[in-house]
């Protein structure tokens, strides 16, 4: 079974959203992506969306999420995390738009990209598709 | 009876004539939410004098509240760049490259940084990106889009223009 560090799993999941992004043309899913956009050495473009990743990784590793805005994750490093078969780093890749979902007031239109991407274990995500979708995303990230 | 109704009339606009600085404190001016959707409304709407009228009679506000509701009515005025309000729990928070909290001064950086000689570029398309030194060294960034802030914060440690505007390959 493939798996990949936590930042080649965040690439992974960068490119799954930007294409997700420009084939539903939502502009939210864009924005997000924008902030998130990752560059080994360089970091996302937000540099706390970094972390936020990282947090996520953990808590789907170890059931703890450290809690946002506690100023805690940034201590976070990508050592500290085990690497992510693709089904934990597409579980991890939700919760971490959900979390920005949920502090951002919840948009509509990422309401509806989070529908379609839920995913439930043994079964796939809501959205048939998006679940080879992601896998395409993963195996490029550990390609790249 | 018509001076029953008298009575009553001259209470009605007794009331209204009450020194506004009596009505200080009386709570009766609505929760911080109230207050902060009020404020919000007049600005829009550009009656920035009525906005600090308002805002003087608001009960129970901090300091640091009425601080930064003032900075919101000026930098309205001084037609500074607005935060997309669904978006400021994002911008201040406890995270690296963010400032901590949400207040008069941090806003006042963040707006006052976009400006056309501290424009970067475009990230990923989508984003207008713009950045400036303070003498302390600090960094501010901020994110546009569609004429609001979505995103912005402090580096401690600068970043290159590149490192502001290069996406994911």
């Amino acid at each position: 079974m493939t798996r990949l560090d936590s930042e080649r799993a965040f690439i992974a999941a960068n490119f799954f959203l930007r294409d997700l992004a420009d084939r539903t043309h939502n502009d939210e899913l864009k924005v997000f992506h924008a902030m998130s956009g990752y560059v080994p050495g360089v970091g996302s473009g937000d540099p706390a969306m970094w972390y936020d990743w990282l947090a996520r990784v953990r808590k789907v590793q170890t059931g703890r999420l450290i809690p946002d805005n506690s100023g805690e994750r940034g201590a976070l490093s990508a050592e500290m995390m085990q690497p992510l078969d693709a089904e934990q780093a597409y579980i991890a890749t939700f919760e971490y738009l959900e979390e920005y979902w949920i502090r951002v007031n919840r948009p509509p239109e990422l309401s509806d990209i989070l529908g379609a991407m839920r995913y439930t274990p043994g079964v796939g995500t809501a959205e048939p598709s998006l679940w080879n979708a992601w896998l395409a995303a993963f195996e490029k990230a550990g390609q790249a | 009876m018509r001076g029953a109704f008298r009575g009553l009339l001259a209470a009605f606009v007794l009331a209204g004539c009450v020194p506004r600085a009596d009505l200080r404190g009386t709570g009766g001016s609505g929760s911080f939410e109230t207050i902060q959707a009020r404020v919000l409304v007049l600005i829009a709407s550009h009656q920035y004098a009525h906005a600090r009228e308002y805002l003087e009679l608001a009960a129970d506000l901090t300091q640091e509240q009425h601080d930064r509701f003032e900075q919101m009515i000026s930098a309205a005025e001084r037609g500074l760049t607005p935060f997309l309000e669904g978006a400021i729990q994002h911008i201040f928070r406890d995270s690296p490259g963010h400032f901590v909290e949400d207040t008069a001064e941090a806003r006042e950086l963040i707006q006052t940084t976009i400006t056309e000689v501290n424009f970067v570029g475009l990230r990923e398309g989508v984003l207008r990106v713009y950045q400036r030194l303070l003498d302390t060294g600090v960094q501010i960034w901020v994110y546009v889009k569609d004429g609001t802030i979505r995103d912005g914060g402090q580096n401690l440690v600068p970043r290159s223009t590149e490192g502001l505007l290069k996406g994911p390959q």
